[in-house]
């Protein structure tokens, strides 16, 4: 038969070598102790809820220890010889339940957990998703104009090409129109020689006719020559008339276009300059607009940095679910081990709340377990990383 | 092409925070949920490093990162254990059993990542 612990009477002064027995005030005490502590530390992880209903457990225990045996409990009738197997089978019943309430309380919180790192996880996914993966597109600065035009003086030097084309040509035309206001101021010149010309002929004309008439009439042939002759020499006077004249108008048409060409006339270096200056405004006022928006990129991303510091902090804190888990998994599993021994299972430990306990720390895979299983206070080990 | 990562932990919590934390690094994730799935989701990957916790049921990390050494494929493939143990006996454990790097939970995301970086450049 397994040895029956309830017989027992001390655990701490028994020597390593000998089983210690314990009676079950005492287990109800272990284990409400382990519960204390148990709802202290998930208290301080912010676990309420779970220490909660530590709490509840450890305070049923509490008050069955402060009020001792009650009335119609074998122990309170004076019943000595049953009140063991009466203890045994009231811890039997109670510890299988008080297992899988916690096992439920691990399982609830872990499902919570994962649903919030879920939801946590997708609002991070989200923030890359929308700021792009690696946030790190160069920021244009005013101050960067002046050297980003620079960098691009060849894509700007192609926009002016069609200025400089511009220019070329209306030089070209200004040269072409000087060219024909010399040539004008040559047809004016031939123009009145033609005049000078016809006035001679006319003079001529008019001795021939008097020379004409003193030698036998107008009907002789010298006379008829000579009405022919003056009346060239009037065409001729004629035509010289209407080339000054019309030579005239187209001088002063082509003066007119000479003085507008002055009026606006600048030079190419200059055109080429306020050309470049133009395009330098609208391409620093189109990079400051894009700068702007950068601007406030920057900010969103930082923003989004910062958020994502605070998510990670968060990652952190929910990782507190995989040490409650531990340490909850530590209690059910002690809490299972007892109710087998109490339901008959062979087990060495159970001879003795020493060997008991070391198995149960040996269990243990954290140092805030060890720490509160010896009721110490634990060393704050680095968690950095450690390479071999 | 991303470098692949094994993460094998019996939480599912912490399963996501390490896939989230390895995604978002540019990393592809192999999710296994204790040693002998680790094992049998090596017959079809082959992740560039493994990052594995120690207590799990089925089969612990350490006995999976023996399992990992002694495997012809797999044997040259980095281990990093990420656990709640901090006993020297077990990181002692895991440096015999062939592990490169140890972290301690509760542990920040960018820790796993830098060493990640280092172990598979």
């Amino acid at each position: 038969m397994t040895p029956n612990l309830f017989e027992a009477v001390s655990a701490d002064d028994a020597p390593r070598a000998t089983p210690v027995r314990i009676s079950p005030a005492g287990w109800s005490a272990a284990v409400c102790a382990a519960a204390v502590i148990a709802a202290g530390w998930l208290g301080a992880q912010g676990w309420w809820w779970a220490c909660g209903t530590i709490c509840l457990i450890s305070s049923f225990l509490i008050s069955r220890l402060a009020a001792g045996p009650r009335n119609g409990s074998p122990l309170a009738d004076g019943k000595a010889s049953d009140a063991p197997s009466a203890q045994t089978h009231l811890v039997e019943q109670v510890v299988p339940v008080w297992r899988r309430n916690m096992e439920a309380a691990r399982s609830h919180s872990e499902r919570s957990m994962n649903a919030l790192l879920e939801n946590f996880s997708s609002i991070s996914s989200h923030l890359d998703h929308a700021l792009g993966r690696h946030g790190d597109s160069p920021i244009l600065e005013v101050d960067a104009i002046d050297a980003l035009l620079n960098s691009n003086k060849p894509h700007l030097d192609k926009l002016l090409n069609s200025t400089r084309l511009a220019v070329d040509v209306k030089e070209e035309m200004a040269q072409g129109v000087s060219e024909m206001s010399g040539q004008l101021a040559e047809l004016v010149k031939l123009s009145k020689e033609v005049q000078t010309i016809g006035r001679a002929t006319h003079l001529l004309a008019m001795n021939a006719s008097v020379e004409a008439t003193r030698s036998g009439g107008k009907s002789s042939g010298i006379g008829v020559v000579a009405l022919e002759v003056q009346r060239l020499a009037a065409m001729s006077r004629e035509a010289g008339t209407q080339i000054v004249k019309r030579v005239h108008t187209m001088q002063e048409r082509m003066d007119a276009l000479k003085w507008r060409a002055r009026r606006h006339d600048t030079g190419e270096d200059e055109i080429l300059l306020q050309a470049e200056e133009n395009a330098r405004a609208v391409m620093a006022q189109l990079i400051s607009s894009v700068a702007d928006v950068t601007r406030s990129s920057r900010s969103i991303r930082n923003a989004n940095r910062d958020v994502q510091t605070e998510l990670d902090k968060i990652f952190v804190g929910l990782q507190s679910q995989d040490r409650l888990s531990q340490m909850m998994a530590s209690v059910t599993d002690d809490m299972q081990r007892l109710s087998a021994w109490l339901a008959g299972a062979r087990d060495e430990a159970g001879l003795s709340a020493r060997d008991w306990l070391d198995r149960l720390e040996a269990s243990y895979t954290m140092e805030e377990l060890r720490a509160s299983h010896h009721d110490t206070v634990s060393v704050d080990k680095s968690t950095g990383v450690e390479f071999f | 092409m991303s470098k692949t990562i094994m993460v094998v932990d019996d939480s599912g919590s912490f399963r996501t925070v390490i896939k989230l934390a390895l995604s978002k690094a540019g990393y592809g994730v192999v999710e296994a949920v204790d040693g002998q799935d680790a094992v049998e989701k090596l017959a079809v990957h082959k992740p560039n490093l493994i990052v594995c916790d120690v207590n799990m049921p089925r089969m612990d990390g350490l006995s999976f990162a023996r399992h990992v050494k002694g495997h012809a494929t797999h044997r040259f493939t980095p281990m990093i254990m990420l656990t709640t143990e901090s006993q020297d006996a077990k990181k002692a454990e895991g440096k015999a059993a062939g592990v490169r790097a140890w972290i301690t939970k509760p542990f920040q995301p960018a820790q796993l990542v830098d060493a990640i970086a280092r172990l598979c450049p």
